[in-house]
């Protein structure tokens, strides 16, 4: 839920509640203040009624007084108060009234008292005032909203483009962090470090990635101080075949540990984005280039070859790239299939799909194109040229997926409308 | 041949010059730049440079030599093998790029190539025993009977022929067919069919069986027995 969205709810939840809770109680107020100023005036009446048996002059001026003879002795000593329904008899309407009542005995007679009043103006006065106390504090609070929430979204503007920004944030890529300003405070200091922090990890990727290079390349040196002199020991001619074996295998090993290394390089460099430049490529000319180079390893397999395409098929891309791309995978079909086995390729302008034959997977298909992972049955994989594959995907915009059915491999490669983005 | 080894490292050049030597060349080197850009003012027929020196890029030998038009061959030898790298190199007159890690094979096959292309403008035949080799025509003959190999046989062929008497590895082998394929490209059983398919046609035309195994390791390709 938005913060926005959160914040209005909760204001408007807890208005709606103290709204209720606060009208109710100004109504019981009101009605209590009016029922009291009634009751009163009623009163007043009263005294001035019994004033009636004084002397003085007396004027009753607001009020209906009916005087009942009772032969009955006092019944309400004190005056009591109820509301009551009279018929007006001009309107024929029943009218609410209030009714004070009172006995007095009077020349040894019992008079019984009765004013009333009209309650009904009371109790419309007490809902206007209740309305009035309703009505417009609402309008105020959801003025009060509409303005609120329309400041917090300007002040929060910030706080989603900054959050758009970092999502969009990629050590890999060239752009840098750069944030609003902002005339909240919060904001502005969680910008600042957000910026410090995108710097920070950039400066530091950057120094990883030359480190790489620079310990890849300082690395080749003595690798090829090795190999050189390795080779110098074999070419003795008074060696064991014990000793040879050795040798060779000391060889052999340099030579895997330099291979890993210029992939390393060459994923630094993928990663430092040194293959900008891009062109239209014809993919098929590409792979049928690549399985010409190739056809010894698959004649060797005896592996059948299938390969289907649609009109065109070009891609906008790095030609090296696309070079690497096309030859690792058709490596890996070869690589990783059966004796009599088959490679399908299927090349369409939407995308290319590589079937190949094989044993099935024993690892996680995810696992696939992570550095160094590698089924044990091929010594000779470095388990990086999928990984390759899939940086390439990545900076030329196109989508790579595995999926293995039984003993089928087969990797899609789905190009982006716009990939030359 | 004078060859010139210009390479920082004293452990490679001793064992560049080394093995140059034993292949029967005349050797000098040179630990950086300024020795290197001195040293040049005498005649090499090659020129073997290592481009980061400790005072200077190597380039500048290269510039040097080819400004002076003098019928010298460079190879590069270098641990950058970026693309940039390579094409500055061969286009400031280079004749060759070689990425270390190398092996001394690899160095000698290129080697050769080169002393054909520059000193005998690819008119020199190969020749070893009944086998003769014209690399500019691509032709292989055998007892002056044409043999019909393919370009990776024959450049195998060479390859073995430039490095007769040599244990070659398999790795090293591949290595040099692949040439810039960056992962292992061609496993052991590819290297083997190519190589079984090589000796059985130069068996069937009357040559004799000189490409030798090595204990598994490698082959050797030799009429000593």
């Amino acid at each position: 839920m938005k913060l926005l969205t959160k914040s209005g709810l909760n204001f408007i939840s807890a208005s709606i509640f103290f709204f209720l809770f606060g009208s109710l109680g100004g109504y019981y107020f009101i009605r209590y203040a009016v029922d009291k100023f009634l009751n009163n005036e009623l009163l007043e009446a009263k005294a001035k009624i019994e004033l009636l048996d004084s002397d003085m002059p007396v004027q009753l001026t607001y009020a209906d007084v009916s005087i009942d003879t009772l032969s009955s002795p006092i019944e309400f000593e004190e005056a009591f108060i109820n509301d009551t329904v009279i018929r007006n008899p001009q309107t024929g309407n029943y009218e609410f009234y209030r009714k004070l009542c009172f006995d007095k005995e009077v020349h040894g007679q019992t008079l019984r008292y009765c004013i009333i009043r009209p309650s009904a103006p009371s109790d419309l006065m007490v809902m206007k005032f209740t309305l009035m106390l309703t009505v417009f504090p609402v309008l105020f609070f959801l003025i009060l909203y509409f303005v609120n929430r329309e400041s917090t979204k300007y002040s929060l503007s910030v706080f989603y483009d900054t959050i758009k920004k970092l999502r969009a944030f990629d050590v890999n890529k060239d752009n840098r962090l750069e944030l609003m300003t902002s005339d909240v405070d919060e904001f502005e200091q969680l910008n600042e470090v957000f910026n410090s922090m995108g710097e920070k990890i950039k400066q530091d990727f950057e120094r990883l990635k030359e480190y790489t290079e620079n310990t890849s390349h300082e690395l080749q040196t003595p690798l090829a101080i090795i190999t050189s002199k390795l080779d110098e020991l074999l070419q003795a001619s008074n060696l064991t075949e014990e000793q040879i074996k050795t040798v060779a295998g000391l060889m052999e090993t340099t030579n895997r540990l330099s291979k890993i290394n210029q992939a390393l390089i060459y994923l630094a460099k993928l990663d430092n984005r040194m293959f900008a430049e891009v062109e239209d490529i014809k993919l098929i000319n590409l792979i049928r280039e690549q399985l010409e180079l190739l056809e010894p390893m698959i004649e060797d397999k005896a592996l059948t070859l299938e390969l289907t395409s649609g009109d065109n098929c070009n891609i906008r891309m790095n030609r090296s790239l696309a070079h690497t791309l096309i030859q690792n995978l058709l490596k890996n079909a070869i690589r990783h299939n059966v004796p009599g086995g088959f490679i399908k390729i299927d090349c369409q302008q939407q995308g290319l799909t590589i079937c190949n034959s094989g044993v099935q997977l024993s690892g996680s298909p995810d696992e696939l194109f992570k550095r160094f992972k590698k089924s044990g049955s091929h010594p000779q994989s470095l388990g990086i040229g999928l990984s390759v594959v899939k940086r390439i995907c990545d900076i030329s915009n196109i989508d790579v997926l595995y999926s293995c059915e039984d003993d089928i491999h087969s990797f899609e490669l789905k190009f982006r409308e716009n990939n030359e983005a | 041949m004078k060859i010139l080894v210009v390479e920082d490292e004293p452990q490679l050049a001793q064992s560049i010059t080394a093995f140059l030597e034993s292949e029967g060349h005349i050797c000098e080197s040179a630990i950086d730049l300024s020795q290197a850009l001195h040293m040049v003012d005498n005649i090499y027929d090659i020129i073997i440079l290592d481009l980061n020196l400790p005072d200077g890029n190597g380039l500048e030998v290269v510039k040097k030599v080819k400004g002076k038009a003098m019928n010298t061959g460079v190879i590069i030898v270098s641990a950058r093998d970026s693309l940039d790298n390579k094409i500055e190199g061969l286009e400031l007159g280079a004749d060759d790029y070689l990425t270390k890690p190398f092996q001394m094979a690899e160095l000698n096959a290129r080697l050769k190539s080169l002393v054909r292309r520059v000193h005998f403008k690819g008119e020199e035949k190969i020749e070893f025993n009944e086998l003769m080799i014209s690399p500019s025509e691509l032709l292989v003959t055998v007892n002056k009977q044409i043999l019909d190999l393919t370009k990776k046989e024959f450049d195998l062929l060479v390859y073995f022929i430039a490095n007769k008497n040599r244990v070659l590895t398999k790795t090293g082998i591949g290595e040099h067919m692949s040439k810039d394929f960056m992962d292992y490209g061609f496993t052991d059983d590819f290297i083997y069919t190519h190589i079984k398919n090589l000796r059985k046609k130069l068996l069937k035309a009357g040559c004799g069986d000189y490409i030798r195994n090595v204990y598994g390791v490698g082959y050797k390709f030799t009429d000593v027995d």
